[in-house]
């Protein structure tokens, strides 16, 4: 990786902590959600001031085209990161439709001893 | 009767409805119309339960299980809003259910008796439906997906609650649960008519995504096994 690639990369790197940051002060994203792009960010970090580091490891776990560690790893997390949101917004939605079902149903109830009442 | 945006149907349908003289209180859940829905069920004089927003077919149809379960009523009976169903065929399945002839009754197209004019990949959904609760739980379903159903109290108390009621589509996948649960089922003979006004909620590539989405929801059902309940566990 030449000199101008890393820069650009570390500076990608260093501006996601940046945002994250910044989400995380004006209280858009959670602390628990950030963890996730803040150690993102920190191996981008990592691997721009020490590109040998991919090519150690795919040697390690016998990688011939040390790149395709990096795609295959970022190809994983992104697919897990998809399955944990799609867990929340499952759970979100149950929780919603619930509510929303108890205000109506309570709406309905009050209106009824209103009725019984008058 | 879960109702979403049918303005030109419901007035019509809950006229139907109340020319019946039914000894039976009738509840409309307006499941976040955008038009005069609401406005024409109350001037009817039933009972409105309204959702601030959409929240489909089948949530809209819990929360009137869960007005129901507050209300201890002995039996629910769901009903299209659409106009589509005959009120003629509510007296039957009152009757079946005060008589306690099975935990769930459902109205049926294709028994010997029943009326209605399906097109092709409807009726290819409904046949595999069929076959598949025929493996599965053995018992013959003609008509799995009828809106058109009524539930004995320990039936839909259950499915009144939180996390035990299908996103979406609750159909052939509830009857599966509750027919591996060891509740009883029976088909009466209904007429259904094709709707006049308004969006059928099957209409698109809705009906592939339903097709999917409930063989995948009668696959969870199966591979999860749940043990019968005791009806008094259920309530």
């Amino acid at each position: 990786m030449n000199i101008s690639i890393r820069i650009v990369v570390f500076l990608f790197g260093v501006l996601f902590i940046i945002g994250t940051i910044r989400l995380l002060l004006v209280k858009k994203i959670g602390e628990r959600y950030s963890v996730f792009w803040l150690v993102g960010c920190f191996v981008i970090l990592v691997l721009s001031v020490v590109p040998s580091l991919v090519d150690r490891i795919a040697a390690l776990i016998r990688i011939s085209y040390p790149p395709t560690l990096i795609l295959l790893l970022a190809t994983l997390l992104l697919f897990w990161l998809c399955l944990y949101n799609s867990i929340h917004i499952t759970l979100l939605k149950r929780r919603i439709t619930e509510l929303t079902q108890r205000k109506a149903v309570e709406d309905a109830l009050s209106e009824d001893e209103k009725q019984v009442s008058r | 009767m879960p109702a979403y945006n049918e303005a030109e149907n419901i007035g019509r349908v809950l006229d139907d409805v109340l020319s019946l003289r039914l000894s039976a209180d009738i509840a409309v859940v307006n499941d976040g119309s955008e038009d005069a829905t609401e406005a024409i069920a109350k001037s009817r004089g039933v009972k409105v339960i309204t959702l601030p927003f959409n929240l489909g077919y089948g949530a809209a149809l819990q929360t009137g299980f869960k007005y129901a379960a507050v209300r201890g009523y002995e039996y629910v009976v769901q009903f299209d809003s659409d106009g589509q169903h005959d009120v003629a065929d509510l007296v039957k399945i009152i009757s079946s259910l005060e008589n306690g002839e099975a935990d769930l009754i459902i109205g049926s197209r294709f028994v010997e008796g029943g009326s209605f004019k399906a097109g092709v990949f409807k009726r290819i959904v409904i046949k595999l439906m069929s076959a598949l609760i025929k493996i599965i739980t053995g018992a013959v379903i003609t008509d799995p997906t009828s809106g058109f159903k009524g539930y004995q109290k320990q039936i839909y108390v259950y499915y009144s609650k939180y996390n035990n009621f299908p996103d979406d589509y609750p159909d052939a996948d509830i009857l599966v649960k509750m027919l591996k649960m060891g509740y009883k089922a029976k088909e009466l003979p209904i007429s259904v008519r094709q709707r006049e006004h308004g969006k059928s909620m099957h209409s698109g590539l809705k009906p592939v995504v339903y097709l999917i989405q409930m063989l995948l929801s009668i696959l969870i059902i199966t591979i999860r096994n749940e043990k019968p309940k005791s009806k008094g566990e259920q309530e």
